[in-house]
């Protein structure tokens, strides 16, 4: 038997155990502030963005009872009002070809995506595949994948190096198409991007990862982690 | 400045105000999950939704001095909803630290881990929020829902099993 502990001694003891069992590294409070912060933000768009919401489907209610002759357009502009208020700090971009209002959007079935060699990928697109003939210092192949969407093919090709890779993700779009991404402006900025003759639009976000759309009838999504200046040469290589 | 002083801020300046009870209470309501989650990134999750609940709630307390419970509270209520809580109370098994520890100290250590094991998930939550996140018995009692006295009573209930096994 073991002497009687005293009250003080006691607390300690299991004050003690307790620690150990559950030692934690303390958050930095700096970090979580900016967190808490950005999170805010969010959820205080999330609210406006349901108010505006409602607000904008009465109004294009209201714009088809009032003027059903112009009824499309008024609120068309009605969307373009809406997309701009919700904006905030999250920038959309996109890209695309043909009569923006033609573009419907469609479900489409998505089958499994299938590991494939690159000359395989070449079989099955369905498209002529493009293919990086400038890559960086000790990149080399990782993997290419094929998935059917609909009645078309969806290639996606990852290179990896040292210090990064990068993602090409290509499919075939004959009639009018639209590609976009958005992000928070202040993760990141973007800027368009003249690739050979085709207008891009390039994210560069924090750590150098970013992402580059473009495209006429084949869309390319180059995505990763490279250095800005190497971004470019990647996808003007791209044939 | 007190509760009070902080609280009345909250009026003319929220964020101001908010910013110095973030400060002064982020800590301990990622503690106080951290010791249900036994992750850093779940209970950075609920701190900090916790935080924005009371952002938005602040103006319904009225009693400034029960911030803290109140957070807490508010933290441990959605960890709870995001994971099991009676697997995490019982999933401990092996967690203590042994490296440069005396074989008496970690004699004593096992001995209030065993005991604690066999409490009522009630009643582990009570001593962990005494000892670990370091609560008053007030603060306990309005997370817990459970009168002052019962609070008190569990903990005595646990000291007097660890006096008895040591």
């Amino acid at each position: 038997m073991k002497k009687q502990l005293t009250d003080a001694e006691l607390d300690e003891l299991i004050r003690l155990s307790l620690k150990k069992e559950a030692e934690y590294k303390e958050p930095d409070m700096d970090e979580a502030w900016r967190k808490f912060v950005k999170r805010k933000r969010r959820k205080d768009l999330e609210k406006v963005s349901k108010y505006v919401a409602i607000a904008a489907s009465f109004l294009i209610l209201f714009a088809i009872f009032a003027f059903p002759t112009n009824a499309k357009a008024v609120s068309k502009k009605i969307i373009l009002t809406v997309e701009n208020l919700l904006g905030g700090n999250v920038k959309n971009i996109g890209v695309g070809t043909g009569d923006k209002e033609d573009v419907v959007v469609k479900e489409k079935p998505v089958g499994q995506k299938e590991a494939v060699t690159l000359e395989e990928a070449k079989e099955k697109a369905g498209f002529p595949l493009s293919i990086p003939s400038y890559l960086p210092d000790g990149f080399a192949l990782k993997e290419a994948l094929i998935q059917p969407v609909g009645k078309k093919n969806i290639v996606s090709i990852r290179y990896e190096g040292n210090n990064g890779y990068v993602v090409l993700i290509q499919k075939i779009s004959p009639e009018s198409h639209a590609q976009g991404s958005s992000f928070d402006t202040e993760d990141g900025r973007s800027e368009q991007v003249d690739i050979d003759g085709q207008t891009g639009n390039l994210t560069l976000l924090k750590d150098n990862n970013f992402r580059l759309i473009w495209g006429t009838h084949t869309s390319y999504t180059l995505y990763g982690k490279l250095p800005s200046e190497e971004i470019l040469k990647v996808a003007r290589s791209i044939k | 400045m007190n509760l009070d002083g902080i609280i009345s801020l909250f009026q003319v300046n929220k964020d101001a105000a908010f910013r110095i009870l973030f400060e002064k209470y982020y800590k301990k309501v990622y503690k106080a999950v951290y010791y249900l989650t036994k992750d850093y990134g779940i209970s950075e999750d609920c701190a900090q939704e916790a935080f924005i609940v009371a952002y938005k709630k602040l103006h319904q307390l009225k009693e400034p001095e029960k911030f803290e419970a109140w957070v807490c509270k508010i933290a441990i209520n959605i960890a709870k909803k995001q994971v099991n809580n009676r697997v995490l109370l019982t999933d401990s098994a092996g967690a203590i630290e042994t490296k440069d520890e005396s074989h008496k100290t970690m004699e004593d250590s096992l001995i209030v881990k065993e005991m604690l094991a066999k409490l009522p998930p009630e009643y582990r939550e009570t001593v962990y929020l005494r000892y670990y996140v370091d609560l008053r018995v007030e603060d306990i009692a309005e997370i817990l829902d459970a009168p002052v006295g019962t609070i008190k009573s569990r903990l005595s209930r646990f000291g007097e099993i660890i006096r008895k096994n040591y």
